[in-house]
């Protein structure tokens, strides 16, 4: 089961089977550019909020254009995670969005950098 | 990925302004097909970024928000424009229009996407809607822009911002604090009378600024300072949030009743006594 999403191809919610099982919700960013999921890990429920900075634009051999992006998370939530540290957390998010672009806009994205801010888990979370 | 046939560019065209019937164009669109971004753009402009009239008549005032509040701790305004909605205030917002809510539906931006996948588009759906950095440095102006300067243009009565650190590149300074100034339809901002900063406006604009330079100084001078005033009376936690010391310390010169939004702002003419000083402090652009 590689995704699961509607027909519209609303962005969201839809679940990836790679080595773990996650569903991303999406939550749509306003004019705040503030980029809010919700991301369900093997039936734990991490809630976060990051910004999104393209790194770098360029073209490839074939004269595409891609993006390498970077997710600052600034607001986190989620029960506590037994043998888990952020770098984990990071990646699984990094791992979600990734297939989240693939999903969404499969030619154009390049390197996924995920970095979870040190304030993130003092940030109060908002969104629905 | 084939271009749609003409005949859905002249439905989006027809359904210019309707969210329900611009949906139900997209939505039709077949797999494999994308509309122009040119098209689409054209379309997410149409929609109207006013409060939705069943809301404007039990509303007092309109909420503006730009940059953090902390950025060490990269604390961001949402919880407290947040707040400020759910208050007694009876204050509306940018979410409270059909723009937003046909942006946040979710079609559009997919369709977006696709479409300048298509294109071989340098600019990404998020450069779109929130603009891009350009050569110069400056920000290039996105659809929120768009939304966002009308929105501002329609605000009456009592403006609150969530702008203690707004980012001169960002929607505030570029596309909202202009058309305030511009449309002059305001009775107060952050608890202050309007007049306040028209007076320091025309002061600028006499001593030669102008363009994006005078909104910044006007926001930097006035608007930041009478934010964080007005919303660490608003908010306990605002103060804490915000951490550093008050960059600006209006007590000094204005009134220090800072709860001064509903009252009638014709009677605060305490600000008359700072005009001269805002004129002692302009000096000439070096230009």
């Amino acid at each position: 089961m590689p995704y699961e999403n509607d027909h519209t191809e609303i962005y969201r919610p839809f679940t990836i089977d790679r080595e773990r099982n996650y569903t991303l919700n999406d939550i749509p960013a306003g004019p705040d550019g503030i980029y809010p999921f919700i991301l369900d890990l093997d039936g734990t429920e991490i809630k976060f909020a990051c910004e999104k900075t393209i790194l770098d634009r360029f073209q490839d051999q074939d004269g595409q254009w891609r993006f390498n992006i970077k997710w600052e998370v600034n607001t986190i939530n989620h029960p506590p995670l037994k043998n888990v540290n952020d770098n984990d957390i990071e990646n699984h998010i990094s791992e979600a969005l990734t297939a989240f672009g693939e999903k969404h806009n499969t030619s154009r994205i390049g390197d996924i950098v995920v970095k979870i801010h040190p304030h993130a888990r003092q940030n109060k979370w908002h969104w629905s | 990925m084939n271009k749609v046939s003409d005949k859905y560019i002249e439905q989006l065209e027809k359904a210019h302004g309707s969210i329900a019937m611009t949906l139900g164009v997209l939505k039709a669109v077949e797999q494999g097909q994308y509309i122009p971004s040119e098209n689409l753009i054209q379309s997410a402009k149409s929609m109207s970024a006013t409060v939705h009239p069943s809301k404007k008549d039990h509303i007092k005032g309109y909420i503006f928000a730009s940059g953090k509040v902390n950025r060490l701790k990269n604390i961001g305004y949402q919880s407290y424009t947040a707040e400020l909605t759910q208050s007694s205030l009876q204050l509306a917002s940018i979410a409270d229009t059909q723009a937003t809510q046909f942006i946040e539906e979710g079609t559009f931006i997919a369709h977006l996407a696709r479409s300048l996948d298509a294109e071989n588009s340098p600019f990404t759906e998020s450069d779109i809607m929130h603009g891009y950095i350009q050569s110069d440095q400056s920000r290039a102006l996105g659809i929120w822009d768009h939304y966002s300067a009308q929105y501002a243009a329609n605000a009456t009565g009592h403006a609150v911002t969530v702008t203690p650190n707004s980012d001169p590149e960002r929607v505030f300074v570029k596309s909202e604090l202009p058309v305030l100034l511009a449309y002059q339809k305001l009775e107060t901002m952050n608890g202050k009378p309007f007049e306040l900063f028209l007076d320091y406006k025309t002061a600028l604009e006499n001593a030669g600024y102008k363009g994006p330079e005078l909104y910044q100084i006007i926001d930097k001078d006035l608007v930041q300072g009478t934010s964080i005033e007005y919303m660490r009376s608003f908010s306990k936690g605002f103060q804490k949030s915000l951490e550093v010391p008050v960059k600006h310390d209006f007590n000094k010169t204005f009134s220090d009743d800072i709860n001064v939004l509903y009252k009638e702002a014709g009677n605060d003419r305490s600000y008359q006594n700072t005009d001269t000083e805002f004129e002692n402090t302009i000096t000439t652009p070096a230009h």
